[in-house]
């Protein structure tokens, strides 16, 4: 064997010590701690009108993060929406849903209360049959430890009378 | 009688009823709107067409409408007959401020109803009438209940076991009666044409707003609506102590709609200030303005003048007025410029002291809120949150040296001086201190405490979670005359990662139940300024002999450090962290299971870092014992004492002597061997002689774990075990202030107690037995003294 192969074996074989010393190092050093960065609500059945970041006209005060119209409403409809947690390989994917619970005039069903439903899905479907036209305004919230990326979200049903 | 002809009188006629209708004086002129002709005649020719042709008839395109609110519609005339002469007209409203016109152009104002009518100006007999109805611009599309009251019942019902979770989930919401109470729900409010949202102000009517108590609707003798409008209400003195149902129905909406959109809430009346910002939370002070405050920390300006009362007069609020109590209606930030400006360095002040002050640090020995009037007051938080975390810190960070003896942290949110029960309730509140470990391993200084007591009063913490102060409850006992302990109860508090301790107990009694300490920095109980003896200072005051103690009921303590944390760091005692742990292992290591110390994930990268490096680095950090430091040079015998009891425990042990004697001969074989088998074979011996006393202790370890457990969580004194810093070699860094002082090198011709201490041989421990006098005191104390400090850990009560 020639020597400048040797030498090269040498080297290849430092160098890969270092390398796998390097890597070594990164996966102790690994935090396998990935915060949510941003949420995203989209409605995967496409049934309604949606205005992101709605706000105030006068005032320029943000309304609604996520604001969505559903017209032409029937009675026992309901609104599907899904959750997005970004980024994809979040340690922390699963999101809150609250609501004002004397508020009685409509319902959120999730994972938790139903499982039939997916997980990060939710179903708005309004307690009371609708004459004119119903707001139902929540929140979403990340899960993870600390501050906690927080979302007003609200759906509007409106009755075909007025649609 | 000379015969006129008929075309030339009626050309006379149109020209007279044309000048009545320009006539100044006729109201009806003023009235109008126009006296142009509207020209959407579609068959409109000129007024001033040749042949004279009479108007008949004059209609409008719509008899009745509906415009939305600020909107405009027009109305069209159409003329009979369509080649009339003269077709001006004028228009007006029977109510300008529902619907005013011009020229057919209608204009909604206001929500109502208004008849529109055109006339013409020829003939007045000839007219047409559209009657208008003013509708909403926007639509009521949902009503919540008061955003705040929402809040307030969504934190009361978060899981205790989470960190934001309070213990107490059953505090009603509490209104005060001395000033307005807001209970305006929050509206869901849409344009009618395209039902996006819009501001919730743009819903313009009067709300309907009832209280009931029980079932009975009330009348002004308890509640009266100020404004129901914007829904301000008022609760007179006649309802402190009652709970009412408030129902807040929307006007403007269809009768069908009402029961729907109307909510409710209900609170319980008691006497004081609802708070809704920072400023109004200076209630709470009651410094007068010649206050002055000696020996503040404020370089070149010994005597601080506190700004308060002016700031108050400042912004409206009257000086002189000091609530039973506050309480919050909504979550309070409290920022700089929420409090009087010269509590923070100005920049020309920073650049003179070019050292650790920066523009718009705040002062140290500054307090944002102090009391000092006889009397009881409760901040009751509501659930809400308190954070002062916008409080810049008082020293910078480590980086830019701080000079010895100057700051490390004395300031407060709160301070009480006199008064009778001061309590603080159902608030989440927030400081300005970084974690115990942060994430970027820098080691701060400063940041405030929570609330700093002295004197003869009970101050209560009920119900609160505290997160982030330098210390959280500071029980000052100020030595003098007519200030006796003070007394500190802590009922259902949870405290997380602050920098300090939790208590710093200087001669006071504290009574923790029913609680949770977790991550604290360094030890979760300061006990210092301990001292047996009156004497008499070097002002001539008494000086009353206390005895710090420290009680924890049914309370939960995880506060596992490494020795790495920033207090540790901050003065200068990282090297003790290995003779704690050592000491520590005495409970364990010998075999008995890890279960004292469990090593749970912390706080903060490092914390895990250290974790993953070293499982076994942790100890559970709870009472540091000491004497002495640059703020009282005075070194007395440490005897503070701390209490652990497990009210749930059913086993009959009552308090006995504490085992440091089994223990301490068991430390000193065990700190000896080097095997394994030889330390399990001491745990052995530990258990045989637990036995020999009567402790019925099978020789097994997980049964020694249990009686040793039930031991150490029925009712057990613990004893400081003494230990020199200087000693362990560690190193005592800019903000050492403390440690130097505990060697009391300097102190111990004045107390024999110190001689003695100094004459044991580093290495070596000794076990002390205090004087008759202390003991009397002191019944049960003993304890283990190497050189200046003493440490108690390891002894976490019992949780199953």
């Amino acid at each position: 064997m020639k020597k400048s192969t040797i030498l090269l074996l040498v080297l290849v074989y430092i160098v890969s010590f270092f390398v796998i010393g390097l890597l070594g190092h990164s996966i102790r050093n690994y935090n396998p701690e990935v915060y949510p960065e941003s949420i995203e609500i989209i409605d995967p059945d496409n049934r309604t009108i949606v205005s992101k970041d709605t706000t105030d006209p006068d005032t320029g005060e943000l309304l609604y993060n996520y604001y969505f119209v559903y017209k032409n409403y029937k009675s026992g409809d309901s609104v599907r929406i899904k959750v997005n947690v970004k980024p994809d390989n979040c340690t922390y994917p699963d999101v809150k849903f609250t609501k004002d619970e004397s508020d009685t005039s409509f319902k959120i069903e999730t994972n938790e209360t139903n499982p039939n439903i997916e997980k990060n899905f939710a179903l708005i479907t309004l307690t009371d049959e609708l004459e004119t036209v119903l707001s139902t305004p929540f929140f979403v919230s990340t899960t993870n430890p600390g501050s906690q990326i927080k979302l007003k979200v609200c759906i509007t049903f409106v009755s075909p009378l007025l649609s | 009688m000379k015969k006129v002809k008929f075309s030339t009188l009626l050309v006379t006629l149109l020209s007279l009823t044309s000048l009545a209708a320009c006539d100044p004086h006729d109201p009806t002129s003023s009235n109008s709107n126009s006296g142009s002709i509207s020209s959407t005649d579609s068959g409109s020719t000129s007024s001033n067409s040749g042949s004279n042709v009479e108007l008949t008839a004059i209609k409008l395109n719509k008899t009745e409408t509906s415009i939305l609110l600020k909107s405009t519609e027009t109305l069209t005339v159409t003329f009979t007959p369509n080649n009339a002469t003269n077709k001006e007209v004028e228009w007006s409203s029977d109510d300008a401020t529902v619907a005013s016109v011009d020229n057919g152009v209608v204009t909604a104002k206001k929500i109502g109803t208004a008849n529109i009518t055109v006339k013409s100006k020829n003939n007045s007999s000839i007219s047409a009438t559209c009657k208008v109805t003013v509708k909403d611009n926007v639509i009521l599309s949902n009503v919540s209940a008061k955003h705040e009251f929402v809040l307030f019942e969504q934190n009361r019902a978060k899981d205790e076991k989470n960190d934001d979770g309070f213990y107490d989930h059953t505090q009603s919401y509490k209104v005060g009666d001395d000033n307005a109470f807001n209970v305006k729900p929050a509206l869901t409010v849409l344009d009618a044409a395209t039902y996006q949202p819009v501001s919730a102000s743009q819903w313009l009517h009067d709300f309907t707003i009832t209280a009931k108590l029980g079932n009975d609707t009330v009348g002004e003798e308890y509640f009266k609506v100020l404004d129901a409008r914007e829904c301000n209400v008022d609760f007179t003195e006649a309802a402190v102590g009652k709970t009412f149902t408030i129902s807040i129905a929307p006007g403007g909406v269809d009768a069908s709609r009402v029961a729907a959109l109307t909510k409710s809430i209900t609170v319980e009346v008691v006497d004081g200030y609802n708070v809704y910002n920072a400023k109004e939370l200076g209630y709470f002070d009651t410094r007068p303005q010649n206050t002055t405050l000696d020996g503040a920390d404020i370089e070149n300006d010994t005597v601080w003048q506190c700004k308060w009362e002016e700031f108050k007069t400042a912004n409206g609020m009257d000086a002189n007025y000091h609530p039973a109590s506050l309480i919050f209606q909504t979550d309070i930030t409290v920022k700089p410029e929420d409090l009087p400006a010269n509590f923070f360095y100005t920049k020309a002040q920073a650049v003179a002291l070019n050292d650790a002050k920066a523009e718009g640090s705040l002062y140290d020995y500054i307090y944002l809120y102090e009391r000092s009037i006889p009397g009881s007051v409760t901040v009751d938080g509501n659930y809400f949150d308190l954070d002062l975390s916008q409080i810049p810190l008082i020293t910078r960070e480590r980086a830019k040296t701080t000079a010895v003896g100057a700051v490390v942290g004395h300031s407060a949110a709160f301070k009480v001086i006199d008064g009778d029960d001061i309590t603080f309730r159902n608030i989440n509140m927030t400081g300005n201190a970084k974690n115990a470990v942060d994430d970027n391993d820098k080691i701060y200084g400063g940041g405030i405490m929570f609330v700093k007591g002295s004197g003869s009063k009970t101050l209560r913490a009920e119900n609160i979670i505290a997160t982030k102060f330098f210390i959280t409850f500071f029980g000052e006992d100020p030595f003098y005359d007519g200030y006796p302990f003070t007394k500190f109860d802590l009922e259902k508090v949870k405290c997380f990662n602050n920098y300090n301790s939790f208590m710093y107990n200087w001669g006071s009694q504290i009574t923790a139940s029913n609680s949770l300490f977790r991550s604290c920095g360094g030890p979760v109980v300061i006990q210092d300024h301990t001292h047996t003896d009156d004497y008499e200072s070097q002002d001539g005051l008494t000086v009353y002999g206390d005895v710090s103690t420290t009680t924890f009921v049914d309370c939960t303590i995880k506060n596992y450090v490494t020795g790495q944390e920033a207090w540790f760091q901050q003065f200068g005692a990282t090297g003790v962290s290995s003779d704690i742990k050592m000491l520590s292992d005495l409970f364990y290591a010998t075999g008995l299971p890890k279960s004292f110390v469990t090593n749970e994930k912390g706080e903060g990268k490092l914390y895990q870092a250290l974790a993953a490096a070293n499982q076994s680095a942790y100890f559970n950090f709870i009472v540091l014992n000491k004497s002495g430091s640059a703020q009282s040079i005075t070194t007395y015998p440490v005897c503070g004492t701390v209490n652990f009891i497990n009210t749930n425990k059913t086993t009959t042990f009552n308090y006995r002597q504490p085992l440091y004697d089994e223990i301490y001969q068991t430390y000193l074989a065990y700190a000896a061997a080097s095997e394994a088998s030889e330390q399990q074979a001491l745990a052995l011996e530990l258990a045989s002689k637990l036995t020999a006393k009567g402790y019925n202790i099978e020789p097994d370890f997980s049964d020694l774990e249990t009686e040793f457990r039930a031991y150490m969580t029925t009712v057990c004194t613990v004893h400081g075990i003494m230990r020199s810093v200087n000693g362990a070699g560690a190193p005592i860094v800019d903000f050492g202030e403390e440690f130097p002082l505990l060697m009391y090198d300097g102190k111990k011709d004045e107390h024999p107690f110190l001689q003695d201490m100094m004459t044991y041989v580093a290495g070596t421990y000794e076990r002390y037995t205090p004087s008759a006098d202390l003991l009397a005191k002191l019944p049960d104390y003993y304890a283990l003294y190497y050189g200046g400090m003493a440490l108690v850990m390891e002894l976490t009560p019992y949780v199953a």
